[in-house]
């Protein structure tokens, strides 16, 4: 059996000096390969435990260990961002001055020197996610499922182990939801990293391993 | 893609608004560059006017505040004349008088016969030690330098206008000091005639036989005549108030059109990273250390200085080129700004670069990344 690439202990995380409880003490283990769907109504702290896992934020209390080691402690969460996790958002978060292999490349600067590779490696993860006829466009110049494609190549870039998605096919029609889906479950499958994926659409977690539900700040 | 190259990205994309900002520093480094060239200008050619004359010091009245207020009586100069060391004395007598249209120009009354006529050359007409001088003055003959004869379109032959008489020129001469190119000299005696200052010269212009015997000499003077002040050549370059005035003008008009382009980069910074929010909360998720944002920040800044810069001085050159060709302006403006200036101002575009970038580059990399991806 694979071992444990997320074990979160009794996470708690509170805003405006405890007014709002987002968190009420999580507690969940993820396995390697694992493609998990979490779901819950507006509100319930789906996406503050994406963001804390994402090293975004600092929990109020609690752990978080990755790989067996804790993140929840240490303060240069800098790295930890570059290296162990991707990112993938509901509005894309694309810079509309930078085409699509250069948005790909943004994340590389902290960890690859040499633009030649940044630039190859951009080509590759874009090829991936089907976008190689669309590299030199702007943002303006692609669909909405595109940039999505974008913003997936992108999260790839630093070969990350846990990929985060905050309700990536929010802003997306059924038809292109699906293909964005079905391209996450993909690399799931081909580079086995770990799929957290936030959604409150039942069709688009159905597609995950193992469906977790958040409500009013705890798992149920 | 280069690091530098998403930096100019990112000026790129508010074209106007960085090229407005390029013109900013622009005008402040161009006034760096013209006005300190100007005020170091009048400074050198200050010391080549000395240093051309041959004096080792000048004598003048203590307490005189600008050279040309000064006011010695001509007759100390046969006491001075039997005083040990000194090899020669020539009184001048200077002010500025109206020549033709002209509100104002140097005139200098020299004594015929004195060393200060070996420094300049005549090019034009017989005059000066390589002619004969004129004793008489109701002959009413002076002679006229280089910029002072293409100012007025005067030749030798013609007549000059000065204050309310008529004056004829009988030769052009040419000194390594642009100054002296663009006064005109005359007799001592007729000059203060013009002026009802007979037997006053402005000050004396001392050779001595040994330089090193200075201080010695300064002791017996002024222990001899209180009321008179005595300066070595180099120390009246340092004490010329016009000088330190012009210099000190040179600089604070710089540093006002410094600090005006320095608010206009911070200005625009803090617009351009205001607006940008959500784009570095981006950066901070995908692993951007805050360094790596100060540094892109701190060189989109620097980048518009440098840009700044290098159209100033071009523009600064330019306008000092001009000057030196405009009839008031080209007797104190050479063409040419020196090297160290433009160096000078390289290291100004920087700080300003610096200054400017460094508040906006803070704020943008200490954003949280949680706020600044939720910033609307």
């Amino acid at each position: 059996m694979s071992e444990d690439v997320l074990r979160i202990k009794h996470l708690v995380k509170h805003y405006d000096g405890g007014k709002i409880q987002a968190l009420k003490g999580v507690s969940l283990s993820i396995k390697d390969g694992e493609f998990v769907s979490v779901m819950g109504p507006s509100g319930s702290g789906k996406s503050t435990l994406l963001h804390l896992v994402g090293g975004l934020d600092i929990p109020t209390s609690g752990e978080i260990h990755i790989n067996g080691t804790t993140i929840t402690n240490n303060k240069n969460l800098d790295e930890y961002r570059s290296k162990t996790v991707g990112f993938i958002f509901q509005s894309f978060h694309l810079i509309n001055t930078l085409t699509a292999l250069e948005n790909v490349q943004l994340p590389m600067f902290e960890r690859i020197s040499d633009p030649h590779e940044r630039r190859e490696r951009a080509e590759i993860l874009l090829e991936l996610v089907g976008l190689e006829a669309r590299e030199r466009h702007y943002p303006a110049h692609l669909s909405g499922g595109e940039r999505q494609r974008v913003a997936i190549a992108r999260s790839l870039a630093n070969d990350p182990q846990i990929l985060l998605a905050d309700e990536p096919t929010g802003n997306l029609d059924s038809k292109t939801a699906a293909q964005i889906i079905n391209l996450i479950q993909e690399i799931n499958h081909k580079k086995g990293l770990v799929v957290i994926l936030v959604t409150h659409d039942e069709n688009v977690a159905s597609h995950a391993t193992r469906k977790i539900t958040i409500f009013d700040g705890m798992i149920i | 893609m280069l690091f530098i190259s998403l930096v100019i990205k990112n000026l790129i994309r508010r074209k106007m608004r960085t090229l407005l900002t390029i013109a900013g520093i622009s005008v402040g480094i161009m006034a760096v560059v013209s006005l300190v060239t100007i005020s170091n200008g009048f400074e050198n050619e200050w010391i080549e006017t000395i240093k051309a004359r041959g004096a080792d010091a000048i004598i003048m009245r203590k307490g005189t505040v600008y050279i040309m207020t000064s006011s010695v009586d001509e007759k100390i100069k046969q006491s001075l004349l039997m005083m040990e060391n000194i090899e020669s004395v020539a009184g001048v007598l200077v002010d500025l008088m109206a020549i033709e249209d002209s509100p104002g120009i140097v005139v200098y009354g020299w004594e015929p016969d004195e060393f200060l006529f070996q420094h300049i050359k005549i090019v034009n007409g017989k005059w000066g030690n390589q002619g004969r001088f004129p004793k008489d003055n109701k002959m009413k003959e002076l002679i006229i330098g280089t910029i002072t004869s293409e100012n007025f379109k005067k030749k030798t032959g013609d007549k000059i206008n000065i204050e309310t008489d008529v004056f004829n020129v009988v030769g052009i001469y040419e000194s390594e000091s642009i100054f002296e190119n663009g006064s005109l000299i005359m007799p001592i005696k007729l000059m203060q005639e013009l002026m009802g200052r007979e037997g006053k010269v402005t000050f004396f212009n001392l050779r001595l036989k040994d330089k090193n015997k200075y201080p010695e000499v300064k002791k017996a003077i002024e222990g001899k005549f209180p009321e008179l002040r005595i300066t070595a050549s180099d120390e009246a370059i340092k004490q010329h108030n016009g000088i330190n005035i012009a210099k000190g003008m040179a600089w604070a008009t710089s540093i006002i059109a410094l600090i005006v382009g320095m608010v206009g980069t911070l200005n625009t910074m803090s617009m351009s990273v205001f607006e940008r929010t959500r784009e570095f909360g981006l950066l901070r998720a995908v692993g951007w250390r805050k360094r790596r944002i100060t540094r892109m920040i701190l060189m989109e800044s620097v980048i518009m200085s440098v840009a700044g810069w290098f159209i100033g001085s071009v523009t600064g050159k330019i306008l000092l080129m001009l000057l030196s060709h405009y009839s008031l302006t080209k007797t104190f403006v050479r063409g040419d700004i020196p090297l160290y200036i433009v160096g000078e101002a390289f290291v100004v575009a920087m700080i300003l670069g610096i200054l400017g970038g460094i508040y906006p580059a803070i704020r943008g990399s200490n954003l949280s990344p949680m706020e600044a991806l939720r910033y609307e």
